[in-house]
């Protein structure tokens, strides 16, 4: 993960609390391994050619509106068009008629959860070259650990960043790589 | 610890902003989106508590919490997060005030997105 952004060794969440200044600080200074990358760019630094140069059939499983919205924005930002699927059911189905190289899945939708889905998926295509990125507000600890048990590859924080995004989708091997 | 939080963070509007290249129209859009749906989710979460369902609580409180998040709500968000996590404890006491809370933060965020020319 550290190939894209920069490292940084402790994550200050604002409104900055004096606790959570000295713990961020503490870390620091004891010179522990960086444990988060930061993962922010402006949008001048999205590659607008992304899709060109790694071309990608993106399955978008969100149930809620806004995100839905927003994540839809930033592929087609980086020029990809995604499929959508409005649940974890819905999502499966999508896969039923067609080919993906990634479903970007949301953790917790109604019907049936990505967590739910993805085992579902990976136990009826158990040979799919398939990556499935977790994308979660979800801040619970072991939440990550439950996203990659539940045959999830990667995992993306909501709300989503554009280079956060890219990272994950520059490691979804190209459509024209995989052989069917 | 609650009230601390901005009712709207501009540093996640700032950094939402970046994020679409400063699209004024697509923001707009997005939360045109947002405060539709709101009082949906708001609905939902009093129809819990009425029912005494904590966990029929989660699922609205999540969206509100996930989607306030994205536009800078974030007193809102935390409000919802804590209510999400006690509907997934089973927690119904103390739901009731919780919901009215953030039925409150939800008029707050609304006269802020309206403040900043969002709404």
């Amino acid at each position: 993960m550290r190939e894209h952004g920069a490292a940084v060794d402790a994550l200050l969440p604002k409104p900055i609390k004096p606790s959570a200044l000295h713990d961020a600080l503490a870390t620091v200074l004891a010179g522990s391994e960086p444990r988060f990358k930061l993962d922010r760019a402006p949008e001048s630094t999205v590659d607008k050619e992304m899709a060109k140069r790694h071309p990608l059939r993106i399955l978008l499983a969100e149930d809620n509106a806004v995100n839905q919205k927003l994540a839809v924005r930033l592929l087609a930002n980086m020029g990809y068009t995604a499929d959508l699927a409005g649940d974890g059911l819905q999502a499966i189905a999508a896969l039923d008629k067609a080919d993906y190289d990634v479903v970007l899945m949301d953790v917790q939708m109604p019907e049936c959860d990505g967590l739910e889905a993805t085992r579902r998926i990976r136990a009826k295509w158990p040979d799919k070259a398939l990556r499935i990125v977790a994308m979660t507000a979800n801040a619970m600890t072991g939440d990550r650990e439950a996203c990659l048990e539940a045959g999830m590859n990667d995992y993306v924080s909501k709300p989503i960043r554009p280079a956060e995004l890219a990272a994950a989708l520059s490691k979804v091997p190209a459509s024209s790589e995989v052989t069917p | 610890m609650t009230d601390e939080t901005p009712v709207l963070d501009q540093s996640v509007l700032d950094e939402l902003r970046d994020s679409v290249g400063g699209d004024q129209s697509f923001i707009a859009d997005l939360a045109a989106t947002y405060l539709a749906e709101g009082p949906d989710h708001l609905a939902a979460m009093q129809a819990a508590v009425s029912a005494g369902d904590a966990a029929a609580i989660v699922r609205p409180a999540h969206t509100l919490k996930s989607s306030s998040a994205s536009l800078g709500a974030m007193r809102l968000s935390h409000i919802a997060r804590e209510i999400e996590f006690a509907g997934r404890n089973g927690e119904t006491s103390g739901l009731a005030e919780r919901v009215s809370t953030a039925r409150e933060a939800w008029a707050q965020t609304v006269a802020a997105m309206k403040e900043s020319g969002l709404a």
